[in-house]
């Protein structure tokens, strides 16, 4: 009964958002149409790109994959015993688990270059405080997303093999890590090709990688040599992903390898690893101090109250509401366009040709990182959140559309074809059998892209794009810890009460 | 081999669960537990395998105390028990072997047990164990792709392992189909003789409990109203156990 009431009732507050925060942001499609020329010419002055750039750019597109591999597998690891602290079934103080699961989601709120500005204060300029970002962004997510899975595991055999007299450790170790090691590992591999996305503009803040390269060239509109990086960072994050689609297959017993091969493999990895972590520059403790640290503690625990209290837009309510409705309609926006081309991007219902000719598009719009959306949209509208929008609306598209072909790839046909042996059209087909077995993917999928852009907005504030971003980066840049702490504390806020509406969001659907 | 004595469970909001329960199982003994359903079979089963305390009476496992044993000694009692449950509790994407190693857990040292370095005599052992209760050809196949006969089968072995004095079976073949239950309940007399293990059987199906077992204890509202042989169960002390809390339900 009380669902009933409160659908129509939830979806007529959702579209009343929607709206306002459209409105908020200056959502305005007529501007992009009018000054449709200025991206026109962006992206044909890209090609063709300048070839002889590529000698300057692999070596830092390395120090960029090498940053995501290490931070990555770093964060993974660490993640395991927080995460065993942060579990349920486990014994341990309440008071300790409920003060963990706290200091991750402090953790979870801040996107990856915001960590990376942090971390160039203690460890110097360059890769290795860009690894310490990625490898924090990383704990903290798969802590989080860890836990829960040991919270969901059957807890049957864990309380059998204690009955049998072993240690809570032990029985958890055995009973429950095999049945969450795949969804672990997925998780994993799903954050390193993002981690590389992620790791390409850490550059921005001095956190080493190809961002620093990439924004110098597209501040002085050498566009060709753009075109080369973006070319080159396409190549990456394409083999990432299709290495990952091999580990996936292989974590979820879809591929077998003889236990030769599979040694081989970890044995690669290992040695990867390795490579990876050993050939990163130290960190630069030059500028370190104990002072440093003291004035930035002093700072962060006096949050500036006029900051938080105003009300103009430079306050923290409206750069609050600006972040959150820029993400609101980028990703409400993303997922319209997402849906219709992950189905022309599935093999199962166009022909293998054109589902692969989409596919290729949208790897390619997903391999751009947010920042240089941001960068080319803001030469097209300007400053402000519109283009926030925009580009967190590309940037959806391009990771909302992966999701859902992996869900339609994996959906089962049988009502389809049952349809179909009644002589009903494609169209119909897909609306009447198809989508109502993919809603809940479609529903978790928004509400975890929400939750990301959230956090990407505020990275879109170093490209001018709005957002809580830009004053919290120039906060940081300028030591104003007081202003930085009621910033992060605003951050802080929103991610808490995104996860609030998104766990409720999955409750009532 | 087991003394139960007046033993007393209450829940905060349920109430009293077992009010006082006492009974023997003899060496060698093949036990069936009795009642309707909620009369706190499951519970009694959850305080002699040590996962649940109770508030009064005493456990005696061949005369050690059990009930007030704590930490390595309580751990030191519940390595002669074994205990088999009606949804099996196995690890579903571990193997039937790793499954039934798992059983080694406790008494190895820490390092090995993490890593799960059983080594090649235990593993051996419980590859003979999977043998004797016919899954031969199943020892690497993972628990999920095995059918709930031998998935039961997988518990026997585990609970074997460790050469337990006492099997404890709460409903054994509840989520089996009648022919598979009865192949479960005769591979656990086959135990019970072979080994000489005692077995103590809680289930639902009164025409396999009385073939099997040859002592039966009827639980009522949390208390023991029959004890004796299958032979003297007669209509009246059914109804005296299943009268009134309701067989059907
Ligand atoms: N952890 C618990 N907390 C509160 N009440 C409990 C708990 N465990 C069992 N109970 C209650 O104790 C009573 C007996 O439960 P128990 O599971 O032992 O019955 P049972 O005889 O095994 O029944 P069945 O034949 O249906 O399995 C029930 O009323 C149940 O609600
Ligand atoms: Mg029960």
């Amino acid at each position: 009964m009380r669902r009933r009431v409160s659908r129509p009732l939830a979806a007529a507050a959702f579209a009343a958002a929607f709206l306002g925060a459209a409105c908020f942001t200056g959502c305005d499609l007529s501007v992009l149409w009018s000054r449709r020329s200025h991206l026109t010419d962006i992206v044909s002055e890209m090609i063709p790109p300048e070839w002889s750039f590529v000698g300057t750019v692999l070596p830092l597109l390395w120090t960029t994959v090498q940053m995501s591999v290490t931070g990555t597998v770093l964060g993974a690891a660490l993640a395991v015993p927080a995460a065993m602290v942060c579990a349920g079934p486990l014994p341990g103080p309440r008071a300790l688990k409920k003060l963990a699961r706290f200091g991750i989601q402090l953790l979870r709120s801040f996107p990856a270059l915001i960590l990376a500005l942090l971390a160039t204060f203690f460890l110097g300029i360059g890769a290795f405080a860009g690894t310490a970002a990625i490898t924090v962004y990383t704990f903290a997510i798969i802590t989080r997303l860890t836990y829960e899975d040991m919270e969901s595991a059957p807890l049957g055999p864990y309380t059998a093999l204690q009955a049998l007299g072993a240690g809570p450790v032990r029985a958890f170790v055995h009973s429950v890590f095999p049945e969450i090691a795949h969804a672990y590992l997925t998780n994993a591999l799903y954050l390193l090709e993002g981690n590389v996305r992620h790791s390409a503009i850490l550059g921005y803040v001095g956190a080493g990688g190809i961002g620093l390269l990439l924004n110098e060239k597209v501040s002085w509109r050498e566009y060709g040599k753009v075109g080369m990086i973006l070319i080159l960072l396409f190549l990456v994050v394409y083999g990432m992903e299709a290495l990952s689609a091999v580990l996936t297959r292989l974590v979820q017993h879809e591929l077998t390898i003889s236990p030769t091969g599979r040694r081989l493999l970890i044995g690669a990895a290992a040695g990867l690893f390795a490579f990876c972590t050993l050939t990163l520059p130290s960190p630069d403790l030059s500028r370190t101090s104990l002072r440093m640290v003291r004035v930035m503690l002093d700072g962060m625990l006096h949050p500036d109250l006029e900051l938080l209290l105003r009300l103009d837009s430079s306050g923290l309510a409206y750069l609050l509401l600006e972040t959150a409705a820029m993400a609101l309609v980028g990703t409400c926006v993303g997922v319209v366009v997402a849906v219709p081309l992950s189905f022309l991007g599935s093999g199962r219902f166009f022909p293998a040709p054109v589902a692969w000719f989409f596919r290729t598009v949208v790897a390619a719009v997903r391999s751009v990182p947010s920042l240089i959306y941001g960068l080319i949209f803001i030469r097209v509208c300007g400053p402000g959140s519109f283009t926030g929008v925009l580009t967190l609306a590309v940037c959806s598209v391009g990771l909302l559309c992966k999701r859902f072909s992996e869900a339609i790839d994996a959906l089962d046909l049988r009502s389809v074809y049952a349809l179909e042996a009644m002589g009903i059209s494609l169209p119909a087909r897909i609306l009447h059998a198809v989508f109502p077995q993919l809603v809940p993917q479609i529903t978790s999928g928004t509400l975890y892209r929400f939750d990301v852009n959230i956090r990407e907005a505020s990275v879109l504030g170093l490209a001018g794009a709005g957002g809580i971003g830009a004053p919290l980066i120039f906060a940081m840049n300028q030591y104003a810890w007081n202003e930085v702490s009621t910033l992060a504390l605003g951050m802080i806020f929103l991610a808490w009460l995104v996860d609030l509406v998104s766990s409720n969001c999955r409750k009532i659907s | 081999m087991l003394q139960v004595q007046h033993i007393q469970k209450s829940f905060p909001r349920t109430g009293e669960v077992l009010k006082d329960v006492s009974f023997t199982l003899k060496d060698g003994e093949f036990l069936s537990v009795i009642g309707p359903s909620g009369a706190g079979k499951t519970t009694l089963f959850r305080i002699l395998n040590g996962m649940e305390a109770c508030d009064g009476g005493t456990i005696l496992y061949a005369g050690v105390p059990f009930e007030s044993a704590r930490g390595r000694d309580k751990r030191a009692v519940q390595r002669t028990i074994g205990t088999i449950y009606q949804d099996f509790c196995l690890v579903e994407v571990s193997s039937a072997l790793k499954n039934v190693l798992n059983a080694c857990l406790p008494e190895m040292n820490t390092g090995a047990a993490l890593l799960g370095r059983f080594g090649p005599v235990r593993r051996e052992k419980a590859a003979g164990i999977l043998r004797e209760v016919g899954l031969a050809d199943k020892l690497d196949e993972p628990v999920k792709r095995l059918s709930g006969g031998q998935k039961q089968r997988v518990a026997i072995a585990r609970a074997l392992m460790r050469d337990p004095a006492v099997l404890l079976a709460d409903e054994p073949v509840a989520s089996l189909d009648p022919v598979t239950g009865r192949q479960i309940l005769e591979l656990l007399r086959q135990v019970q003789q072979s080994r000489g293990v005692s077995v103590l059987m809680n289930s639902h199906n009164l025409e396999l409990s009385l073939e099997f077992s040859d002592h039966i204890i009827g639980i009522s509202r949390g208390q023991v109203v029959f004890d004796g042989a299958p032979g003297d169960l007669t209509e009246e002390v059914l109804e005296r156990i299943y009268g009134g809390a309701g067989v059907s339900a």
